[in-house]
């Protein structure tokens, strides 16, 4: 698998940074899941806050937010864009 | 093309937070039934109206976001659409599919794997307004001519669109059966349609060699690639209890199964796809083709007010400050509110009460069944209606405002290394006022298994009931030894033994024991909008009235039953013969009074002995009952614990209600009816001494029993609401046995080892 040196993962992602997703992991029951919610490759997400706590983060991803354990996010690799291009 | 019948089953379908319920309710008012699929923890809602002349009969389903077997919600929703859960089996004759308009591409997985299986749809448009303010113009005409599917555009909250959803309704209708049939396959990019005929003409042969009413669609095809497991389980639970085939039937049916769905993936491989993730990406890529030139930007987006409001209900700091007030305002209000209703309604309990006693009419068997039977068990039930409907009120407002998202974005953390969720916090926190509600409320919980564990462990919870108890044993054993801050902090550590024993539970049951697979914790978070008092209204009621319904027969029959347990056998005669002392004493004094009527010390003296006479008969009663006798038998299984006899006889009564020992014990100490105050009780607990005439009751004795009572299961409507909540047996049954085991245990070792150091 092609892990570039600018693809990170969207739970270490700064937060309010565009970033467009490029490999994924591993399949699962619960990747497969994440992903018919919209966390697909070469679509845009951006991690907007965490929870007191530190976990779950909030995201947002094909135009809406949602919010997912940190531990699932580290397996969604991306690469940060230098323009928001959500719509 | 179908002629339209008088009466046609539609099935209502959505991704979550897309005004869904609203129109469910907006449609269909009043005339709505809730109540559980049969055995399963998911909720059946089935409405009524009608539209022109045709009766509409509407399945409202679970929100979902995709169609799997995996989890409980999407295996009913797939069985509804596939007819396995509707009256004469058969399919929905139409599916009413809810798209929030501001959250478009995601909104349309969901209807693709509903077009697959080809069952006629309509589509209604929601979240027009919020679609608006995001700066968004939907041509919705357009989507629906390419989807081939009537799209209605709603506000769902405006009154005059509802109209209007119910004029167009027929033609739309009308339209979509019109269109049954239609191959939805030429919406996907050309190699997939042939895959999918390919791969269905497959599955189509193993079931037509069964001879099975079932027959697959194109879900099926991805279903059985993606999931194979759950597939071939739920196929299999299906051939067994739908269409009764013989183990062996099929046994051969699932392997045939497997062999095609080897072929289907082989052939995957022709097509230059691998993974199962394509028929994700493949079911996306037709959704932005179907999309392109549907939404247009007419503004640069500007914050909207949930983005503002987030700010501070989600902020680090805030966010939880302002959490943890809602929170005390929701637990200060059930008491402050409930807490005069229920009053109000145990007064009126003991005015009806008093009122079939005094009217002397009744012989006394039939007297005391009425009154400690029939009256006494309407008002178990009855006084949990204030908490209930309090807690589903706020339970509904904080839900339908799209907060309870947020709430439960806070609390995950704390929770998530047991196996629960965010969304167990509320549940588990309302449970501290009582379980029943609480239990009720793990609806908000969408993950089976952790609802399950979070309705197990809920009862844990110390609850109001148990605070006499520890009022009373506290405040004869441990304040006036040890002083009121000791008493302070063993009230404190009282209340945490149950949430930390919940926490581990929680832990072993969801990591050890269940074995439904997990699902990731995935929470949206919708926009905020004002809670639809419709919506708020009916949850409550529908709240109230399952639990009057269902949870109520069982607490009634058992507190009938309870109340011939204690009652029976009551021997008169042995009774007056065990107090023959005290009887012909107050004979004497009687018919000194007839010599001298005025005297009013003696009048005083001759009332305290029939008082005192009339407690100690009723002592006798109890001890000699069923029930005593069972505490009496069962005294050696709670020695250990430092129990005594009576001890025992009011721990056994206790079982269907914990407060409940407070005024057995009073009976049996014979001062009457007693509660957590009672000054008689008090000092006739201390007094109590063992037969080499040391005290019977210690403080550790005293936190011995308070430890059996925050950790056990002493309420008969808790298990009631768990086995409505369920749907099963077993689950009231393993909650009452682990929880009277753990209790047990645990006093054991308190005392035990207690009794080494003190």
């Amino acid at each position: 698998m092609n892990t570039g040196q600018n693809y990170i993962t969207i739970d270490k992602l700064e937060f309010e940074k565009p970033a467009k997703i490029k490999e994924i992991k591993k399949y699962d029951t619960v990747i497969y899941r994440l992903m018919e919610m919209g966390l697909i490759q070469e679509e845009m997400v951006k991690a907007i806050k965490d929870a007191p706590l530190g976990d779950p983060l909030e995201i947002e991803v094909m135009g809406y937010k949602v919010c997912i354990r940190k531990k699932e996010l580290s397996n969604f690799y991306v690469e940060e864009v230098m323009y928001e291009s959500f719509k | 093309m179908k002629v339209l019948s008088k009466n046609i089953t539609v099935a209502l379908i959505g991704n979550p937070n897309t005004g869904k319920t609203t129109v469910f309710n907006a449609l269909c008012g009043t005339r709505q039934r809730t109540g559980n699929y049969p055995g399963v923890t998911v909720e059946k809602r089935l409405g009524y109206f009608p539209v022109d002349d045709i009766n509409v009969e509407i399945y409202d389903l679970p929100g979902l976001y995709s169609l799997h077997v995996t989890s409980i919600d999407e295996r009913i929703a797939f069985d509804v659409l596939t007819g396995k859960r509707l009256e004469e089996k058969k399919k929905p004759d139409l599916v009413f599919y809810i798209i929030d308009a501001s959250n478009l591409k995601r909104n349309l997985y969901l209807l693709f794997q509903i077009l697959e299986l080809r069952i006629p749809v309509v589509g209604i448009l929601t979240m027009m307004d919020v679609a608006q303010k995001k700066g968004m113009k939907i041509d919705y005409t357009l989507l629906g001519e390419r989807l081939k599917i009537p799209i209605l555009a709603i506000n769902a909250k405006d009154g005059n669109d509802i109209q209007k959803l119910k004029t167009e309704l027929p033609g739309a209708i009308k339209k979509a059966l019109e269109n049954a049939g239609e191959n939805y396959l030429d919406l996907y990019p050309g190699n997939f349609k042939k895959y999918y005929e390919f791969s269905l003409s497959k599955l189509q042969e193993v079931f037509g060699k069964t001879g099975t009413a079932y027959k697959p669609t194109y879900l099926d095809v991805s279903l059985a690639y993606t999931a194979q497991e759950e597939y071939l389980q739920y196929m299999k639970e299906y051939l067994l209890y739908e269409e009764a085939l013989s183990h062996q039937e099929i046994q051969v049916t699932l392997d045939e199964l497997k062999k095609e769905i080897q072929v289907i993936k082989e052939k995957a491989k022709e097509y230059f796809f691998y993974a199962p993730s394509q028929f994700v990406q493949m079911r996306y890529r037709a959704i932005d083709n179907v999309l392109r030139d549907i939404i247009t930007i007419e503004q640069l987006e500007k914050k909207t007010a949930t983005e503002f409001l987030d700010q501070i209900f989600t902020h680090k700091f805030w966010g939880l400050i302002l959490f943890l007030n809602i929170m005390a305002v929701m637990f200060q209000s059930i008491y402050t509110w409930a807490e005069p209703i229920m009053e109000f309604l145990d007064e009126g309990v003991g005015a009806l009460s008093d009122l079939v006693r005094q009217s002397g009419i009744f012989p006394p068997l039939l007297e005391s069944f009425l009154v400690d039977g029939v009256i006494a068990g309407i008002g178990s039930v009855v006084v949990f209606v204030p908490q209930i409907a309090i807690l589903f009120l706020f339970i509904a407002i904080l839900e339908d405002t799209g907060y309870l998202a947020r709430a439960s974005f806070l609390m995950d953390k704390l929770l998530s290394w047991t196996g629960l969720n965010g969304r167990s916090f509320i549940p588990l926190i309302s449970s501290f006022a009582c379980a029943v509600p609480g239990i009720m409320s793990t609806r908000v919980i969408n993950d089976d298994k952790v609802r399950i564990s979070t309705i197990l462990v809920a009862p844990l919870m110390s609850c109001s009931a148990r605070l006499p108890v520890y009022v009373l044993f506290i405040g004869v054993f441990i304040e006036p030894v040890y002083g009121p801050l000791f008493a302070g902090l063993t009230l404190f550590l009282m209340y945490s033994i149950g949430p930390v024993f919940a926490l581990i539970i929680s832990y072993i049951l969801n990591h050890k024991i269940l074995k439904t697979p997990s699902l990731p914790f995935v929470m949206e978070l919708p926009e905020y909008h004002f809670p639809s008092l419709r919506n708020v209204f009916f949850r409550v009621y529908d709240a109230v009235k399952a639990f009057l319904l269902r949870a109520g027969k069982v607490i009634f029959t058992v507190s009938v039953v309870i109340w011939a347990l204690i009652y029976f056998p009551r021997d008169e005669e042995k009774a007056m013969q065990a107090h023959a002392d005290l009887i012909a004493e107050i004979e004497t004094l009687k018919s000194r009074l007839e010599a001298e009527p005025d005297n009013s010390e003696l009048t005083a003296k001759i009332q305290e002995l029939e008082e005192e006479l009339g407690n100690k008969i009723e002592a006798f009663h109890l001890a000699n009952s069923y029930l005593g006798r069972l505490g009496k038998f069962l005294e050696p299984v709670f020695r250990p614990l430092g129990f005594d006899w009576k001890l025992s006889i009011g721990v056994i009564s206790s079982f269907p209600a914990r407060e409940v020992i407070v005024a057995t014990l009073g009976i049996i100490y014979s001062v009457g009816e007693a509660d957590e105050e009672s000054v008689d009780l008090r000092s006739k607990l201390l007094e109590e001494k063992k037969p080499d005439g040391t005290p019977l009751y210690t403080p550790l004795t005293a936190i011995s029993i308070m430890v059996f009572y925050a950790l056990c299961l002493q309420c008969v409507s808790t298990l009631a609401v768990i086995k409505k909540e369920t749907g099963r047996w077993k689950y009231p049954v393993i909650a009452f046995l682990y929880q009277t085991l753990l209790a047990y245990f645990v006093a054991l070792l308190v005392y035990q080892i207690g009794k080494l150091f003190l």
